[in-house]
């Protein structure tokens, strides 16, 4: 048996909601530099056997795709090449570095208050479910406090978003500040409607 | 109503997924380096072109500061400033560094992508190699330099002919005055 029980894939897979195309593309991106196209095919095999008839191929970047696919594209790619959860930490550090929507579309101020303002707007961009509150802001501190609603799948995605957020953050921040964004609260293990993070930054 | 807005949401997102395989190809097929940055110059997207001009794989400089690719430090906070203070600079001449360290003279222009409020959220930079007009400069330059050298030496020889010739007509003249 791998890291992920057919309960979980089933619990998944009866998620409602939409994710955009570019998602894929940020994870089969890092797939491929990890394990290049035969590694994408392996995972596409392994999420057929889930039930999924998924093609990295066909994905359009814009268009929307069930939000289960968009978690267990992740979740294949840990089955398959027995990846652990720091490793899913640096495909969600990746992603935002191919994601169009991240590059494009979101407003990267460098003042933290005016980014975080942008926040919940740029989940509103890649997911019909699920919102994403800032609920505090502290600039002495430098500490800002984010939840994620509605949007729970895997405790190991909760590390594909750290690293996602991490290396977002990290393009409004000068080269020698230190973003760092920490899970502190998760669904899965602490009894909560949500999942918390700490962005924490010099 | 229902219906009406899935199928405008509907149309919206066809167009998006046109408009971004049009933008896709512009980054690929434009011949210009170009490339877009946050409002503190951390590289967030570039052109095939600027890929190839300064020699990174695709998406490597994708995070970094654009500084990496400015080969002056002082040359690179001053442009900053000035781009951040007018939203807009055009053909700037300074000198790149690709990655392997070799200085590329260039014409950098850049624009400020502006929020409501008039804010900076990215800056879109495009730069034009200009190391074939530098090198005709120079050739030329040595050129008009060999051609100096050249018309000294031969003025100085065409007087020196006047000169001599002057000397034979006063030699002739004295012989025949004897």
């Amino acid at each position: 048996m791998g890291v992920v029980s057919r309960e979980e894939v089933s619990k998944i897979l009866g998620k409602k909601g939409e994710i955009r195309g570019v998602a894929f593309q940020s994870i089969g991106d890092f797939i491929l530099r990890e394990k290049s196209q035969d590694g994408l095919l392996i995972v596409e095999k392994q999420m057929k056997e889930w039930g999924v008839d998924f093609h990295f191929s066909k994905i359009s970047s814009m268009a929307w795709y069930p939000i289960a696919w968009g978690a267990l594209f992740i979740m294949a790619a840990q089955e398959v090449f027995g990846w652990n959860e720091q490793d899913i930490r640096k495909m969600g550090a990746n992603a935002p570095k191919v994601s169009v929507v991240v590059k494009l579309m979101f407003k990267l101020f460098s003042n933290m208050k005016q980014l975080s303002k942008q926040i919940p707007g740029f989940w509103r961009k890649n997911y019909t479910v699920g919102e994403v509150e800032v609920m505090s802001l502290d600039e002495n501190k430098k500490e800002m406090v984010l939840h994620f609603k509605d949007s729970s799948f895997h405790p190991s995605l909760c590390k594909y978003v750290e690293g996602f957020a991490e290396t977002t953050l990290q393009f409004s921040r000068p080269k020698n500040s230190v973003i760092s964004v920490k899970e502190a609260k998760c669904s899965f293990k602490d009894n909560v409607p949500y999942e918390e993070y700490i962005v924490r930054w010099t | 109503m229902v219906n009406h807005i899935k199928r405008k949401e509907g149309e919206l997102t066809e167009d998006i997924i046109v408009l971004e395989k049009a933008i896709k190809n512009f980054w690929e097929i434009l011949p210009i380096p170009v490339c877009t940055t946050s409002p503190i110059f951390v590289v967030l997207e570039t052109g095939r072109m600027f890929d190839v001009l300064f020699g990174y794989a695709k998406n490597e400089l994708v995070g970094e500061s654009l500084r990496k690719v400015i080969f002056d430090g002082e040359d690179s906070k001053k442009i900053f400033a000035q781009l951040t203070q007018q939203k807009k600079v055009f053909n700037i001449e300074t000198s790149l560094k690709d990655n392997n360290g070799q200085k590329i003279p260039a014409l950098l222009s850049a624009i400020a992508q502006e929020d409501e409020q008039g804010e900076a959220f990215s800056y879109l930079f495009s730069f034009v190699d200009i190391s074939l007009i530098k090198k005709t400069e120079r050739d030329l330059q040595e050129k008009v330099a060999d051609l100096e050298r050249f018309q000294k030496i031969a003025i100085g020889r065409e007087l020196k002919m006047v000169e001599l010739k002057q000397e034979i007509e006063d030699l002739k003249n004295k012989i025949n005055i004897g």
